[in-house]
């Protein structure tokens, strides 16, 4: 199967700005499951609210539009009731960590076969530019015109602390290494996790003096780095990418199908 | 001579109240007694002031009674606090230290429990003193020691039939006015509170995922589920808050299968979101609210019936749903399963209200019940779909009822949005998508209200009526006995399937009557308002009660004599 026929062409032209770097996670996310030739038909898509979670009006696959933040408790329902599924749910940096939190560090905790990206854009785009847990301290936003006092996240140490079995770090400048890490995260049989670093130009760029959205993606190959690379010995201030946790834990249904069999007793 | 026997057991949370309760209720339930138990506790796991309440009748009882004829005081606080409520005669039974007082019985509970081997068994020899006075023969409670220790292991059994022997052997030379001859017959149906029926009630509409989060009135609901989960394939979550419960369930039930939760008022606002996208992409989902006193925390361990208005109305914006108030745990069951069932047909989100005293209290439920023999999905298939690649999730028809395609099951892709959407499930912000979209969900108007079932009557012709919904069914329906028997024209109207509105219906019901009187738990009268609302017609005066605990039908008596006076 072609990656245009897991496409809803009809509904282009998208509606992301220019230069906007969700795009390229669409694309790779479609390379990777093209790759992995997996049917439309085993695939649910859950996404809630704001720019990211628009790729699920895109995709030719069954899907969930939800509210916003709570794609992962959706997410968790459908699995727990179709375990046999490949359950997605893109989501935006706010929508995942800010008013989803709670579900995101709940579901990496119970370990359930979900693919969660986190499309960090380190804003709010959708309303218009207003500061996101991952906007980091000294930036600006519409809502922090002075400068933003709040510390961000690290998503992958979050990660990785809740417990989540596969955890995952990349950019849209790095869009083999994306299309190569979604296909390992599918695969993955637990709660996978990718951080991808994608540019909104016209809020968090233009706020931040950050340059075009050229200059924004070529940033994020001056900025990141290999896990454990030398570069990265060298400068701590370089991001590392890369998959960071890759572990084979027990997944939360088969978990829960041991439960029936144990509380059934094989009725 | 008939048998109308209140016996309040009070003490500290944790010395064991409930273990007392159950062993008489069990011995009367056995006895082919009638019961009715409440539970009065705080919010506390030790300490406090607590006590179980049950009523004892040879005839149907429904309600819990004010007076007391055998208060067991398991601490001296106990029988400070509710001595006043003895009639006159009355006893209270405990261990007293000094001279008692004319209405003590003292029984050395606690020595007698060491004497049997173990100072945890006091609450047997409490039941056995009870059951002693009461005049049940010692051979049923014996029968039902067995029934619950026997193979629990160690000298369990034996201690426990030692202690329930000294208890009873210790008043039998007391006198208690109200000593009866048991001979009853055969058990009357079985004991159920409303948790038990509820989890019985989704288990008979084929509930498969179950998630929540823990808060009282309504835990009981999950408890009741999970350990019933070793007879049927059920999927019970315990979520991180109310907000990712609901939104599980309608993932599940987005995946096909049925799906319910429950939560009290405080959680059901966290779930109003969710209400409204279940409302918005059309989802089946139950979800129960057991109410209790609010607003916010409120009084956690007590109930209401405070959330009408509220259930009606939540969450932003309109659409459809279902609104049942069962009145016992036999219709809880019932109610329950209804719910599954209408909100699969409707592609709605159906709400069973309930609160602590429905979920709390011990009921005999003589009515049998059973499960329906098939489970009708509303589901279609590819070979039902004209044209599977084509399939449209949110079809415009008559009914306003879409054929529902269920995802990864055929070739009919499901695109489902709560963003307001075209046909197809697609985002849209087009005025006819939303026009249609709006109509189509509203077009089932018509079909749910005929679903609804008439309020149940009783001595309908009266003069003078008393309305209300939920759990004080009981209490009302013994308030309508007492008026008449006082030569008052009264009766009674019950509306438990209570939305979308039967206004027609309650007309009707209301329409020969001189005047009619809501009784609610609430403080505004929320039911009253709401017929006024529908009907036009205005009640001549409400009899409310908010302070948390249940409705004592010598209450509602009161009350509507204050206006007659």
């Amino acid at each position: 199967m072609a990656v245009r026929d897991y496409l809803r062409e009809r509904f282009f032209p998208h509606m992301w700005c220019p230069g906007c770097g969700h795009g390229t996670v669409l694309n790779n996310l479609l390379r990777a499951i093209e790759n992995l030739k997996i049917e439309k038909n085993d695939i649910v898509m859950v996404s809630g609210i704001g720019c990211s979670a628009r790729i699920s009006g895109y995709v030719d696959f069954h899907t969930l539009h939800t509210i916003h933040g709570r794609a992962l408790a959706f997410a968790t329902g459908v699995k727990m009731s179709r375990p046999d599924l490949n359950l997605i749910v893109p989501m935006g940096d706010g929508d995942a960590l800010a008013i989803g939190g709670n579900h995101f560090i709940h579901a990496a905790r119970r370990n359930i076969d979900i693919t969660a990206i986190i499309m960090n854009n380190r804003i709010y785009g959708m309303t218009g530019g207003q500061f996101s847990p991952l906007t980091g301290y000294g930036k600006l936003a519409t809502t922090a015109p002075y400068s933003n006092i709040d510390h961000d996240f690290d998503a992958v140490s979050l990660a990785t602390a809740a417990g989540a079995s596969f955890v995952a770090r990349t950019t849209t400048y790095h869009v083999k290494q994306m299309a190569d890490i979604f296909q390992k995260a599918i695969l993955h049989k637990g709660f996978s996790v990718v951080e991808v670093l994608t540019q909104c130009p016209t809020y968090f760029g233009r706020k931040n003096r950050a340059g075009s959205a050229a200059e924004m993606v070529e940033n994020y190959k001056k900025s990141t780095t290999p896990i454990g690379s030398k570069a990265s010995q060298e400068n701590s201030d370089l991001i590392e990418r890369g998959i960071f946790i890759e572990k084979d834990l027990p997944e939360y249904c088969g978990e829960y199908d041991k439960i029936i069999q144990k509380a059934m007793k094989g009725k | 001579m008939a048998v109308d026997i209140t016996v309040k057991i009070g003490g500290e949370a944790g010395q064991g109240i409930q273990t007392v309760g159950d062993l008489l209720t069990l011995v009367c339930h056995k006895a082919g007694l009638y019961v009715m138990a409440i539970n009065d506790f705080e919010s506390r796991i030790r300490g406090g002031k607590s006590f179980f309440q049950i009523r004892i009748s040879d005839k149907p009882v429904y309600a819990p009674h004010h007076r007391v004829n055998l208060l067991v005081a398991l601490n001296q606080r106990t029988y400070d606090s509710y001595k006043d409520e003895l009639v006159p005669g009355g006893i209270s039974m405990m261990d007293v230290k000094g001279e008692p007082e004319e209405n003590q019985l003292p029984v050395p509970i606690n020595d007698l429990a060491v004497k049997a081997g173990k100072k945890i068994t006091a609450n047997t020899v409490a039941a056995g003193a009870c059951l002693g006075l009461l005049g049940a023969p010692f051979e049923l409670f014996e029968s039902i020691l067995k029934d619950r220790f026997e193979g629990k292991g160690g000298d369990a059994l034996e201690m426990n039939l030692s202690a329930a022997r000294l208890g009873y052997d210790s008043v039998k030379d007391a006198k208690f006015p109200w000593s009866f001859t048991w001979q009853f017959g055969d058990p009357k149906g079985s004991v159920l509170n409303g948790s038990k029926a509820i989890a019985l009630g989704a288990l008979a509409g084929d509930c498969r995922v179950a998630a929540f989060y823990p808060m009282s009135p309504a835990t009981g609901i999950m408890v009741n589920l999970s350990s019933l989960s070793d007879d049927f394939p059920l999927f019970v979550e315990q979520a991180e808050d109310e907000i990712a419960a609901i939104n599980m369930v309608i993932g599940a039930s987005f995946a096909g299968v049925r799906a319910m939760t429950s939560t009290s008022g405080g959680g059901f606002c966290l779930m109003t979101e969710g209400l409204g996208l279940a409302g918005m992409t059309e989802t089946p989902i139950v979800v129960v609210n057991a109410q209790r006193p609010g607003p916010a925390t409120g009084l956690p361990t007590r109930t209401a019936q405070g959330d009408l208005m509220f259930v009606i109305n939540a969450s932003q914006d309109e659409f459809l749903r279902f609104v049942f108030a069962p009145g016992t745990p036999s219709e809880a069951f019932e109610m329950t399963e209804r719910a599954f069932h209408l909100a699969d047909k409707y592609q709605v989100p159906a709400i069973v209200l309930t609160d602590q005293t429905l979920n709390d209290s011990l009921y005999i439920t003589e009515r049998p019940l059973s499960a329906p023999r098939e489970i009708e999905r509303y589901v279609v298939g590819d070979d039902q779909i004209d044209s599977p690649s084509e399939y449209r999730r949110y079809a415009i028809t008559s009914s306003g009822i879409s054929p529902r395609a269920l995802p990864c099951s055929g070739k009919a892709l499901v695109l489902v949005s709560g963003n307001e959407h075209s046909e197809d499930g697609h985002i849209s912000e087009a005025i006819t998508d939303r026009m249609n979209m709006v109509d189509k969900r509203n077009a089932k108007t018509p079909a749910m209200l005929e679903e609804m079932r008439p309020p149940e009557r009783y001595h309908a012709e009266s003069e003078l009526l008393l309305v209300g919904w939920g759990s004080s069914k009981g209490p009302i329906r013994e308030s309508v006995d007492r008026l008449r028997e006082d030569g008052i024209s009264a009766g009674c109207v019950h509306i438990a399937d209570i939305w979308p509105f039967r206004a027609d219906l309650v007309q009707k019901a209301l329409s020969s009557c001189k005047s009619f009187f809501v009784v609610e738990q609430n403080s505004t009268a929320q039911l009253g308002r709401l017929i006024r609302e529908q009907t036009g017609l205005v009640a001549e005066g409400s009899v409310l009660k908010y302070d948390g605990r249940p409705f004592f039908p010598d209450e509602i008596v009161r009350g509507i004599k204050a206006y007659l006076d």
